[in-house]
């Protein structure tokens, strides 16, 4: 990867990466009402950070590992504020298995999107950090494995295994969905 | 290797990247993160500012104000403060909003904040110089703009702290009602602090500058205002837009969100096919403000936009 010999410009990386900062902060679980919050102090390191951006790593790698970081640190202050019986979870976390949606019959409306997203956000709290964050980066960012390596600083095999233990979990959540959805289905007939 | 079954793939696809944000919501983050940094009045290089800020002499005001409700960006904004070690911390214990000024010279910028929940108030003369980055001419953007505030909420300062090489910011307390406990105490501006003691009602500071100085609700009822616009030219409603930027220009003048506006109305202008217009704005805009982070985007002003 040959470095860029201009240096980005904070219009450039904001306009490019806004919306991958934003989805990567409400994917790791910060809840939609402080996803601005937390994209604001994201930005923010990023504009002082910028100069120091030399193009080592992927622009996008490098937002991650800054996203991550106010990502770890608000849901700290938020557990802090919490009671401690939610601690883990995301504030106001949805039961995924009873989630009332199915999958395969959603509309195309901004509504059933949205469940769709709840449904998304919901499996997603239910991982551990260490297979969520791959398991954004891997399946729903695309990004490839030894970009997702050097953004969480792990090995490329150890990419392989969590998104492979990632994607157990995401299959067997949906799984559980849509069993639940079917029996409550049955019981409203 | 274990694949996603098709209802995992389906539920990503029908997601896609709708959990990112609405063009509202990308304008106002913007326009949250370009007042946090002072872009507002800033100029110069992002790195010639920083220099010019860490050394920035300091005067601090930690005001206690009974904050507004709902504005724009408060609850992050609104945990910015700056403590000096020790001598403070009794008075900014139960402060959570914070009005940060620095001031150099003549000039100065403003982060403000606010927050529901006040009390204290005090004011802390932080000495520090204000040196210009080495190498740079007298008469350069970096020493003549004003001084900017360069103060960091904690999830700032200690990201930036574990992503890099240290930088000489202004560290406020980890939290703002904590902040005798757990205000980092190897902060750049060291003060020694003349601390006002609480007080009722908003305080301040005789000596500081009122150029651009919003009080916190009048910096988020300008935010506010600027989302309303950016929704109307967003909705295609440029001439609304336009009456809308203009009615803040005479409300707020300068004010913090200034630029944001200017350039606004110069996508507006452009909207309406009124290019010639639109041309000239930006071209005095470039010249008002050549470093802007929105010049990038004011030089490209009727790029791609058909007449009406």
């Amino acid at each position: 990867m040959s470095s860029p010999p201009e240096p980005l410009s904070f219009e450039e990386v904001y306009g490019q990466n806004v919306d991958f900062v934003w989805r990567v902060v409400a994917r790791l679980g910060v809840r939609p009402e402080a996803v601005e919050d937390v994209a604001q102090e994201v930005f923010v390191v990023v504009h002082r950070k910028l100069g120091e951006f030399r193009g080592m790593s992927s622009i996008r790698t490098w937002l991650f590992q800054i996203a991550r970081l106010a990502v770890y640190d608000h849901r700290r202050t938020v557990r802090r504020k919490e009671a401690p019986a939610r601690a883990n979870d995301r504030e106001g976390a949805i039961d995924v298995d009873g989630l009332a949606t199915d999958t395969e019959t959603w509309p195309d409306s901004t509504a059933a999107r949205s469940e769709a997203v709840r449904l998304l956000h919901a499996i997603l709290d239910d991982m551990d950090d260490e297979k969520r964050e791959v398991f954004v980066l891997a399946e729903l960012e695309q990004l490839a494995a030894p970009e997702i390596a050097e953004a969480v600083g792990i090995k490329v095999n150890t990419v392989y295994s969590r998104l492979r233990l990632a994607r157990e979990a995401f299959n067997q959540a949906l799984v559980r969905h849509h069993a639940h959805a079917r029996a409550r289905d049955r019981r409203v007939l | 290797m274990t694949t996603l079954n098709r209802r995992a793939r389906a539920l990503i696809a029908e997601v896609g990247e709708s959990d990112g944000p609405t063009e509202i919501e990308r304008a106002r983050l913007r326009a949250s993160v370009l007042s946090r940094v002072g872009a507002t009045v800033a100029a110069g290089s992002a790195g010639a500012a920083l220099t010019a800020e860490a050394k920035a002499k300091a005067a601090v005001v930690i005001a206690g104000t009974g904050g507004k409700e709902g504005l724009a960006g408060a609850p992050t904004i609104g945990t910015a403060s700056t403590v000096a070690k020790g001598s403070l911390a009794a008075l900014v214990t139960k402060a959570l909003v914070a009005v940060v000024v620095v001031g150099v010279g003549a000039t100065s910028y403003l982060v403000t904040s606010s927050s529901p929940r006040t009390a204290a108030t005090a004011v802390v003369q932080a000495p520090a110089r204000l040196a210009a980055p080495p190498g740079t001419p007298i008469a350069s953007p970096a020493v003549v703009a004003p001084a900017r505030a360069l103060v960091a909420p904690a999830p700032v300062a200690s990201i930036v702290a574990s992503i890099g090489p240290a930088l000489p910011l202004i560290s406020p307390p980890a939290r703002p009602s904590n902040a005798a406990v757990n205000a980092p105490l190897n902060a750049p501006v060291n003060a020694s602090a003349t601390a006002a003691m609480p007080q009722p009602s908003r305080a301040e500071a005789p000596s500081l500058p009122r150029s651009t100085n919003p009080a916190p609700e009048t910096f988020g009822a300008e935010t506010d205002a600027l989302g309303t616009a950016l929704a109307a030219l967003r909705d295609r409603r440029p001439a609304e837009a336009l009456a809308a930027l203009d009615a803040q220009d005479s409300l707020y003048g300068q004010g913090v969100l200034g630029e944001e506006r200017a350039a606004s109305r110069i996508d507006a202008l452009c909207a309406l096919g009124r290019r010639a217009e639109a041309r000239a704005a930006a071209a005095r805009f470039l010249a008002d403000h050549p470093h802007s982070l929105l010049a990038p985007r004011v030089a490209a002003a009727c790029e791609g936009v058909s007449s009406p």
